[in-house]
C-alpha cells in the first residue's frame, strides 16, 4: 500500500522540467535515428495530387500563401511540395498573401527551397511565376482581388503589373483555373469571395489545428480537397517524388506522440494507484 | 554547420527560450521573448508602410490623385490620440467597419449557413465510411443545435438530448485538443531539425 502510494507521489511531483527534458531528447534521438517508416497515401492528399494533375498544362493558379515563420514547420513544407508540383506540371504560379504580414520572407523562403526545380523546368519570374507579396485589407482584399485583381499595383518588387507578362490576361477570379490556400492562420475565405460567386476551384493545404475548421468547406463542394499537416505533406512527397523533410519527421512526430501516451496512461495509473490508497 | 551569424543569433533565441522551459524562468528568456516582440513589431511596420507606399503614395504619385482622400481618412485615424478632436477620427475608423462588416456577412451567409443546411440534407442511410455516417451526422448536428437553445430549460426528454449533444462537444474539443497537440508538437519537431541543421548534423 505505502509502496503504491509512494510511486503516485513522485508522479504527481514530477517536475514539468523532467518531462520537457525526455520530450526533448526523443525528439533529437529520432531525427538522428536511421528508421523508415512505412507511408501509406491517404484519399485527401490523393485527391489534392490528382486535381494538380489533371489541370491542363499552362493553366492559371492563384498560391495563396496565409502563414507566418512561426507555422513554416508545418505549412512550409506543403507549400514547397505543392510549388514543385505545379512547376513540373507548366502551371503559372501567382503567389500572394492576405492574412500575415511576413509574407515577403514567407514566400521568398519557399522560392529559395523550391530554387532547384525553378531552374531545371527553366521557369522565368514574371513570366511563369510572379511573387505579389503582402496585400493588406483582410476579408476586403479578398472580395475585392475576386472582383478586380488588378488593384494590385506592382509585385512585391515593386515592378508595375503592366510589366510583368503573366499578369497581363488576369482579370478577376474567373481568370484563375485554380486557387491553392495554405493557410494556417484563419479560415479560408476563398471559399465566400471566390468559389462561391465564381466557381473558382478551391484546394486548401492546412495545418492539423486548422483543419477542423476547414472541414466544414469540403463537404458541401466549397473547396475540393484538402491536404493537412505533415503527414499528408509526406504522401504528397512520395507521390510526386519531390522528397524532403516532412517524410523524415513521421519518426518524430510519432516518437512524440507515443511519449504523449504512455504519459497519460503513467498518469492514469498513477490517479489509479491514488484512489485506491484512499486518498482524494 | 552554418556559418550565416543570423542563422547562430536564431540558434541562441532558440535555446533561450526553451530554457525557460527545461530550467526555469529567467532573465535570458525574457530577453528572448522580448526580442521576439520587437522584432515582429518592426516587421509590422515596415510591411505597414511598405504597403502605404505601394497601394497610396505610388498611385497619387501616379496621377491617381483621389487616393488621397483614403490617406487622409487614415491620417484623421491618429486624432484618435487627442481627446479634444477624438471624434474626427470616427467616420475614419467606422467606414472600413461598415465594408467589412457587409462584405462579410454577403459571404458568410452562404458559405457557413445556407451550404452547410444543404451538406446535412443527405440520406438517413449511407456515408463515407459506414452505412450509418449521414443518420450520424443529423443526430449530431440536431443534439449539439440543441444545447444551444437556452429559451427552453433543458431538463426531462429535452435534457436528455441536450446531455448527449454536449458530449459530442466534448468529443468536438478533445479532437481540437489533439489536433493542437500535432500542431505544437510539429513546430518543436521542426525548431530541433533547425538546431541540428544549424550544427551541421543533419
Amino acid at each position: 500500500m505505502s509502496t503504491k502510494i509512494g510511486l503516485s507521489e513522485r508522479i504527481d511531483n514530477l517536475s514539468p522540467s523532467t518531462l520537457w527534458w525526455i520530450l526533448i531528447i526523443i525528439v533529437f534521438g529520432a531525427w538522428l535515428a536511421p528508421l523508415k517508416s512505412p507511408i501509406l497515401i491517404s484519399d485527401e492528399s490523393r485527391a489534392v495530387y490528382d486535381i494538380v494533375e489533371s489541370l491542363p498544362q499552362g493553366s492559371m493558379v492563384l498560391f495563396s500563401i496565409n502563414f507566418d515563420t512561426g507555422n513554416y514547420p508545418e505549412a512550409g513544407p506543403e507549400a514547397e511540395v505543392l510549388f514543385k508540383h505545379l512547376v513540373r506540371k507548366g502551371h503559372k504560379i501567382v503567389m500572394l498573401g492576405i492574412w500575415p504580414r511576413d509574407v515577403p520572407s514567407v514566400s521568398q523562403r519557399i522560392l529559395n527551397e523550391v530554387t532547384s526545380v525553378l531552374n531545371e523546368y527553366d521557369y522565368e519570374y514574371g513570366v511563369d511565376y510572379v511573387n505579389l507579396g503582402y496585400i493588406p485589407g483582410l476579408e476586403i482584399a479578398y472580395a475585392q482581388l475576386a472582383d478586380d485583381f488588378k488593384i494590385m499595383g506592382a509585385d512585391i518588387h515593386g515592378t508595375p503589373i503592366s510589366q510583368l507578362s503573366i499578369m497581363d490576361n488576369i482579370v478577376n477570379a474567373e481568370s484563375f483555373d485554380l486557387v491553392i490556400d495554405v493557410i494556417t492562420l484563419n479560415i479560408c475565405a476563398y471559399v465566400k469571395y471566390w468559389t462561391i460567386p465564381y466557381g473558382t476551384r478551391l484546394i486548401i493545404a492546412t495545418s492539423v489545428h486548422g483543419s477542423t475548421s476547414e472541414l466544414p468547406f469540403i463537404g458541401p463542394g466549397m473547396a475540393e480537397a484538402m491536404m493537412y499537416g505533415l503527414r499528408h505533406t509526406a504522401e504528397y512527397e512520395i507521390m510526386t517524388g519531390f522528397v524532403g523533410m516532412a517524410g523524415k519527421s513521421m519518426n518524430v512526430i510519432s516518437a512524440q506522440f507515443l511519449l504523449l501516451l504512455l504519459m497519460i496512461l503513467i498518469g492514469n495509473i498513477a490517479f489509479f494507484f491514488k484512489k485506491m490508497g484512499g486518498e482524494d | 554547420m552554418a556559418i550565416d551569424v543570423g542563422v547562430w543569433i536564431a540558434f541562441a533565441l532558440t535555446l533561450l527560450t526553451y530554457s525557460y522551459f527545461l530550467a526555469k524562468d529567467n532573465i535570458l528568456f525574457r530577453f528572448a521573448i522580448i526580442t521576439l516582440s520587437a522584432c515582429v513589431m518592426g516587421n509590422v511596420l515596415v510591411i505597414s508602410l511598405r504597403s502605404i507606399h505601394s497601394i497610396a503614395l505610388m498611385p497619387i504619385l501616379s496621377g491617381t490623385v483621389y487616393y488621397v482622400i483614403p490617406v487622409f481618412m487614415g491620417l484623421t485615424i491618429l486624432l484618435g490620440l487627442f481627446r479634444k478632436h477624438a471624434y474626427l477620427s470616427r467616420p475614419a475608423v467606422s467606414l472600413p467597419i461598415g465594408v467589412g462588416l457587409g462584405i462579410t456577412v454577403r459571404g458568410v451567409f452562404e458559405s457557413d449557413i445556407r451550404r452547410q443546411i444543404i451538406a446535412t440534407m443527405t440520406p438517413l442511410v449511407g456515408g463515407k465510411y459506414t452505412p450509418i455516417d449521414n443518420l450520424l451526422m443529423i443526430v449530431i448536428v440536431i443534439t449539439i443545435i440543441s444545447y444551444f437553445v437556452f429559451t427552453k430549460e433543458q431538463k426531462g426528454s429535452w435534457g436528455g438530448i441536450t446531455r448527449v449533444g454536449r458530449i459530442f462537444l466534448m468529443g468536438m474539443f478533445g479532437v481540437f485538443f489533439a489536433n493542437t497537440a500535432v500542431t505544437r508538437f510539429t513546430y518543436l519537431a521542426g525548431r530541433v531539425l533547425f538546431l541540428l541543421q544549424t550544427l551541421g548534423l543533419m
